[in-house]
């Protein structure tokens, strides 16, 4: 048995003693780690190693068979990318634990923080008392098991693995459904829980992935390769992907899926930021006065520019006050009305259009008799 | 990625070694943020009202304020340079907005409190207690920052704590982005408020400030800002009485809390926390992803 004092020596060099000692054979006890990140990190031997106290972030990261317990607690991405092995964590876990394992196991006396076993494709996940939103977070292989309440949107986002929840699911993610446990399922678990002697006997609630994401009628088609320029000046918009990609289109109607993309919402009224506070603004003010729609394009390098204006609008054709909200209402009761109104409906849209006046000196010369 | 720390001794009058607690607080999540530090700390024994100004070598910059001050009618009752910077009591009634406005416009102001003493500048925590005698100041409560810069220059003015403008004894330390800082900005200059910097920080501070400027109680507004401001935060807040935090729903960046009979701390990392504990491991809770509290001395 070696013992680390972080008190005494950097993380940096304990960690270097660490796999000094690990390398020997011996396993490892670290004192005063007084949550201290990094501790263990890249540990790739299968020896025991004893935190007395709470470790920071990334403990027993990237490790390969070693045997973690940390006594109290752990930071955030507790066995972040660990191969195989185990830790075992006395108190609570901070974010992301178990952050892209890729085996292994880790097991959480307390409670876990949000995004639990993000990404994580293999291996197992225990936490023995609540976990918080976002466990599973695109998780795609892998076990998670929840003896307390799940956390919201538990398994945003999977695409494989499972989750079982032994407390309350307090809401699915999107593109997750509960499924039911089936006796292997149970078995496995209970096996887990009496290895690491944790007490359990309720039932689990299984989630997986309900397929409804990331999935097309219209498979993408098999890339062949196609015929396309190629000039000999070097790199240019067209390449095989490009070709690739329009032809893909073209068969099934989408781009195909490169990423996750992203969306933007419609501007919301909230997004419109005042300049001046309205409640200053006096009724007296002409605010008309201060609009000016007019542009003039094309006045560089000598050339003849085209002008374009439009006079203010604060009415629509038919009347109804736009500041009355009076256009819309207009617009909706035509709607609704008979087919004498629909008709004048289609009347009063160009007025604006013809309002807007165009003053370049071609247009103006074409006009004169 | 910033660090921030905050302390509250429980009971008046014993174990107030604050400076030296935040000092080692930021320290340990001092690889958070190698930029710059800062502390906002509430001191006992402070007569009148205290300006820190940023004034670096600029002698001229002391000639402005001791005019500005003598224009607003305060009394100067102590001044010192210390650091980069130049510190005033003085004996002043009357309303604090348009004092600091007026004093903001002689020279970079920094704080102003009866209890309040705001101390930033570029270099680590140990850099500052050198310069500035930090481990020695006395105090009820404070709040502490280390900051890698994201958004805005590395100097002593986007450092962190920052001032609610026009309160006296209120600052902010915040760890994350505000992603709807102009809109956020936009309306509070039109509700009057001046900004000093680009710091996304500014806009929490100058939030605070103006939610207090109409009535509303502190709890309250921090419940309020975890609806208004969007990106991802965590936020301590510190008054003349107490401090209070705000987390926003993505709970993306860190926070965890430590309390007992004698205090509460939290801090980004329980690292920051070990340090009041070394060598003991510590209880400690993380607030819930959209929560805000607040603790008082009365508690």
């Amino acid at each position: 048995m070696v013992t680390i004092d972080l008190s005494q020596v950097s993380v940096r060099d304990g960690n270097e003693l660490l796999r000094a000692a690990a390398s020997r054979g011996e396993d490892i006890e670290v004192l005063n780690p007084d949550a201290r990140h990094h501790i263990g990190v890249g540990l790739v031997a299968p020896v025991s190693v004893k935190v007395k106290g709470s470790a920071g972030y990334f403990c027993a990261g990237l490790s390969h068979g070693a045997r973690f317990e940390v006594e109290s607690n752990v930071g955030w991405g507790v066995g972040d990318s660990m191969y195989a092995g185990s830790v075992v964590v006395g108190g609570n876990a901070g974010a992301i634990a178990g952050v892209a394992l890729r085996g292994g196991e880790v097991v959480v006396k307390g409670n876990l923080g949000s995004r639990a076993g993000q990404v994580m494709k293999a291996g197992t996940l225990l936490c023995c008392g609540k976990a918080s939103f976002l466990a599973g977070y695109m998780m795609y292989g892998g076990r998670i098991i929840i003896l307390g309440d799940s956390g919201e949107r538990v398994g945003e986002d999977m695409s494989a693995g499972a989750i079982f929840v032994g407390g309350k699911v307090q809401s699915l993610g999107s593109d997750a459904k509960i499924a039911e446990t089936t006796a292997e399922d149970e078995a496995s678990i209970r096996e887990f829980l009496a290895r690491y002697g944790v007490k359990f006997d309720g039932p689990f609630t299984k989630i997986v992935n309900a397929g409804t994401k990331l999935r097309y009628g219209v498979n993408e088609p098999i890339s062949r390769p196609l015929p396309h320029t190629v000039f000999s000046e070097g790199e240019t918009y067209w390449n095989a992907k490009v070709v690739e990609d329009i032809h893909a289109k073209s068969l099934i109607g989408r781009y195909r899926i490169r990423g996750y993309g992203a969306s933007k919402a419609v501007p919301h009224l909230g997004d419109i930021a005042l300049k001046i506070d309205p409640s200053r603004l006096s009724a007296a003010q002409d605010a008309l006065k201060t609009v000016n729609l007019a542009m003039t394009l094309g006045d560089r390098h000598g050339a003849v520019p085209l002008k374009l204006s439009m006079p203010v609008l604060n009415e629509d054709c038919t009347g109804a006050r736009l500041e009355d909200g009076g256009h819309c209402r207009e617009h909706r009761r035509r709607r609704h009305a008979g087919g004498a109104a629909r008709r004048s409906r289609t009347a009063h849209l160009p007025v604006p259009v013809r309002a807007a006046r165009l003053e370049h000196p071609r247009h103006a010369a074409r006009r004169r008799p | 990625m910033c660090g921030i720390a905050g302390i509250i001794f429980k009971t008046p009058g014993t174990n107030q070694v604050l400076g030296r607690a935040l000092v080692d607080m930021l320290d340990g999540c001092q690889h958070r943020g190698p930029d710059s530090t800062g502390f906002a700390l509430y001191e006992d024994g402070i007569k009148g009202l205290r300006l820190r100004f940023l004034t670096g070598e600029d002698s001229a910059a002391i000639e402005r304020i001791r005019a500005a001050l003598a224009d607003q009618k305060a009394t100067i009752i102590k001044e010192k340079r210390e650091g980069a910077t130049f510190v005033v009591d003085v004996e002043y009634q009357g309303d604090i907005q348009p004092f600091a406005y007026a004093m903001e416009h002689a020279a970079k102001l920094v704080s102003i409190g009866s209890s309040l003493d705001i101390i930033k500048d570029v270099g680590t925590s140990h850099d500052l207690d050198k310069t500035y005698h930090i481990s020695e100041i006395r105090g009820s409560h404070g709040i502490g920052h280390v900051r890698l810069a994201t958004e805005s220059d590395v100097k002593p003015e986007a450092a962190h704590p920052f001032w609610a403008t026009g309160f006296a004894d209120v600052a902010i330390v915040h760890n994350g982005q505000i992603t709807n800082y102009w809109k956020m900005r936009r309306r509070l200059e039109a509700r009057g408020f001046e900004f000093r910097t680009d710091n996304d920080s500014e806009l929490i501070a100058v939030y605070v400030a103006d939610k207090l400027a109409q009535g509303i109680k502190l709890e309250k507004a921090l419940e309020q800002s975890v609806d208004d401001l969007d990106g991802t935060f965590s936020f301590l807040v510190s008054t003349k009485d107490g401090i209070g935090f705000a987390k926003d729903r993505l709970a993306a960046k860190p926070m965890v809390m430590y309390e007992d009979d004698g205090l509460v701390a939290i801090a980004s990392e329980e690292v920051s926390l070990n340090r009041l504990f070394p060598g003991k491991p510590l209880s400690t809770t993380e607030p819930a992803p959209g929560t805000f509290r607040t603790w008082s001395r009365s508690i």
